[in-house]
Protein backbone atom coordinates (compact mmCIF):
# COMPACT_ATOMS: atom_id res chain seq x y z
CA UNK A 1 0.00 0.00 0.00
CA UNK A 2 1.24 3.18 -0.90
CA UNK A 3 1.87 6.20 1.80
CA UNK A 4 -0.95 7.81 -0.42
CA UNK A 5 -3.30 5.17 0.02
CA UNK A 6 -2.44 4.63 3.80
CA UNK A 7 -3.15 8.29 4.47
CA UNK A 8 -6.43 8.29 2.44
CA UNK A 9 -7.66 4.78 4.41
CA UNK A 10 -6.70 6.43 7.77
CA UNK A 11 -9.85 9.76 6.65
CA UNK A 12 -12.05 6.57 5.53
CA UNK A 13 -11.86 4.64 8.37
CA UNK A 14 -12.64 7.84 10.82
CA UNK A 15 -15.14 8.91 7.85
CA UNK A 16 -17.12 5.52 8.34
CA UNK A 17 -16.94 5.79 11.85
CA UNK A 18 -18.26 9.25 12.16
CA UNK A 19 -21.00 8.03 9.76
CA UNK A 20 -22.28 5.32 12.22
CA UNK A 21 -21.94 7.28 15.35
CA UNK A 22 -23.82 10.09 13.73
CA UNK A 23 -26.68 7.50 12.91
CA UNK A 24 -26.50 6.04 16.41
CA UNK A 25 -26.75 9.95 18.03
CA UNK A 26 -29.50 10.95 15.84
CA UNK A 27 -31.58 8.68 18.26
CA UNK A 28 -29.83 9.11 21.15
CA UNK A 29 -28.53 12.55 21.37
CA UNK A 30 -27.61 12.59 25.36
CA UNK A 31 -25.15 9.19 24.86
CA UNK A 32 -22.10 9.99 26.57
CA UNK A 33 -20.10 7.11 24.96
CA UNK A 34 -20.89 7.79 21.73
CA UNK A 35 -20.44 11.68 22.17
CA UNK A 36 -16.92 10.90 23.39
CA UNK A 37 -16.67 8.18 20.36
CA UNK A 38 -17.78 10.60 17.56
CA UNK A 39 -15.15 13.17 19.32
CA UNK A 40 -12.03 10.98 19.44
CA UNK A 41 -12.56 10.26 15.69
CA UNK A 42 -13.34 13.84 14.60
CA UNK A 43 -10.05 14.93 16.01
CA UNK A 44 -8.66 11.75 14.39
CA UNK A 45 -10.20 12.94 10.80
CA UNK A 46 -8.77 16.25 11.27
CA UNK A 47 -5.59 15.40 11.37
CA UNK A 48 -5.52 12.21 8.98
CA UNK A 49 -7.23 15.23 5.85
CA UNK A 50 -4.48 17.56 7.05
CA UNK A 51 -2.06 14.64 6.43
CA UNK A 52 -3.60 14.20 3.34
CA UNK A 53 -4.37 17.24 1.55
CA UNK A 54 -0.78 18.75 2.50
CA UNK A 55 0.57 16.07 0.52
CA UNK A 56 -2.15 14.76 -2.14
CA UNK A 57 -3.85 17.72 -2.92
CA UNK A 58 -7.86 18.24 -1.92
CA UNK A 59 -10.39 15.95 -0.75
CA UNK A 60 -12.94 18.73 -1.53
CA UNK A 61 -12.39 22.08 -2.99
CA UNK A 62 -12.75 24.12 -0.44
CA UNK A 63 -9.31 22.09 0.99
CA UNK A 64 -7.58 24.47 -1.91
CA UNK A 65 -4.27 25.20 -0.21
CA UNK A 66 -4.39 29.33 -1.23
CA UNK A 67 -1.50 28.64 -3.80
CA UNK A 68 -0.94 30.06 -7.48
CA UNK A 69 -2.51 26.79 -9.21
CA UNK A 70 -5.74 25.09 -8.80
CA UNK A 71 -5.33 21.40 -8.76
CA UNK A 72 -9.01 20.37 -8.03
CA UNK A 73 -9.35 18.39 -11.23
CA UNK A 74 -6.34 16.33 -11.65
CA UNK A 75 -6.26 12.72 -11.41
CA UNK A 76 -6.46 10.15 -9.73
CA UNK A 77 -9.76 10.02 -9.43
CA UNK A 78 -11.16 8.23 -6.85
CA UNK A 79 -12.34 5.03 -9.51
CA UNK A 80 -9.40 5.51 -11.19
CA UNK A 81 -5.74 3.00 -10.91
CA UNK A 82 -2.83 4.88 -10.34
CA UNK A 83 -1.52 4.18 -13.38
CA UNK A 84 -4.09 5.13 -16.14
CA UNK A 85 -4.42 8.36 -14.25
CA UNK B 1 -19.03 10.68 -2.54
CA UNK B 2 -20.90 13.39 -1.03
CA UNK B 3 -22.29 15.14 2.68
CA UNK B 4 -25.24 16.92 3.35
CA UNK B 5 -25.00 20.34 4.22
CA UNK B 6 -27.45 22.13 6.44
CA UNK B 7 -28.21 24.60 4.66
CA UNK B 8 -29.95 26.20 1.54
CA UNK B 9 -27.70 27.34 -1.31
CA UNK B 10 -29.50 30.22 -1.75
CA UNK B 11 -32.20 31.99 0.88
CA UNK B 12 -35.36 31.03 0.03
CA UNK B 13 -37.84 33.20 1.18
CA UNK B 14 -41.41 32.76 0.07
CA UNK B 15 -44.33 36.23 -0.20
CA UNK B 16 -46.82 34.55 -1.62
CA UNK B 17 -47.27 30.91 -0.94
CA UNK B 18 -48.66 29.59 -4.74
CA UNK B 19 -49.07 24.99 -4.25
CA UNK B 20 -49.80 25.48 -8.32
CA UNK B 21 -45.90 26.92 -9.24
CA UNK B 22 -44.92 24.53 -6.14
CA UNK B 23 -46.19 21.82 -8.16
CA UNK B 24 -43.89 23.19 -10.86
CA UNK B 25 -40.49 23.23 -9.08
CA UNK B 26 -40.94 20.22 -7.52
CA UNK B 27 -41.40 18.34 -10.87
CA UNK B 28 -38.17 20.57 -12.17
CA UNK B 29 -36.47 18.94 -9.02
CA UNK B 30 -37.35 15.50 -8.70
CA UNK B 31 -39.21 14.79 -12.10
CA UNK B 32 -38.02 12.87 -15.19
CA UNK B 33 -35.97 15.51 -16.63
CA UNK B 34 -35.19 17.46 -13.68
CA UNK B 35 -31.99 18.48 -11.33
CA UNK B 36 -31.91 15.19 -9.77
CA UNK B 37 -31.86 13.41 -12.98
CA UNK B 38 -29.43 15.93 -14.77
CA UNK B 39 -27.42 15.37 -11.67
CA UNK B 40 -27.17 11.82 -12.17
CA UNK B 41 -26.39 11.84 -15.88
CA UNK B 42 -23.26 14.38 -15.26
CA UNK B 43 -22.03 11.93 -12.40
CA UNK B 44 -22.25 9.18 -14.81
CA UNK B 45 -20.72 10.75 -18.06
CA UNK B 46 -17.17 11.76 -16.15
CA UNK B 47 -16.87 8.14 -15.96
CA UNK B 48 -16.10 7.90 -19.57
CA UNK B 49 -14.83 11.38 -19.93
CA UNK B 50 -11.31 11.29 -21.50
CA UNK B 51 -9.70 14.97 -19.98
CA UNK B 52 -9.69 15.30 -16.60
CA UNK B 53 -11.01 18.83 -16.09
CA UNK B 54 -13.42 17.86 -18.14
CA UNK B 55 -14.27 15.23 -15.90
CA UNK B 56 -13.48 18.16 -12.93
CA UNK B 57 -16.31 20.24 -13.96
CA UNK B 58 -18.59 17.38 -14.57
CA UNK B 59 -18.40 16.52 -11.23
CA UNK B 60 -18.46 19.91 -9.61
CA UNK B 61 -21.62 20.33 -11.69
CA UNK B 62 -23.67 17.08 -11.22
CA UNK B 63 -22.81 17.65 -7.15
CA UNK B 64 -24.34 21.43 -7.79
CA UNK B 65 -27.16 20.08 -8.89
Amino acid sequence: MSEREMLLKRVQVCDFALMDAALFLDTHPENQMALDFYKKHLEMRKAAVDAYTSKYGPLVHTDYDGGPYWNWVEGPWPWQHQEEA
Amino acid sequence: MWTYSKKLQYPVKIKNPNPAAAKIIMTQLGGPDGELAASMRYLHQRYSCPYGEVTGILTDIGTEE
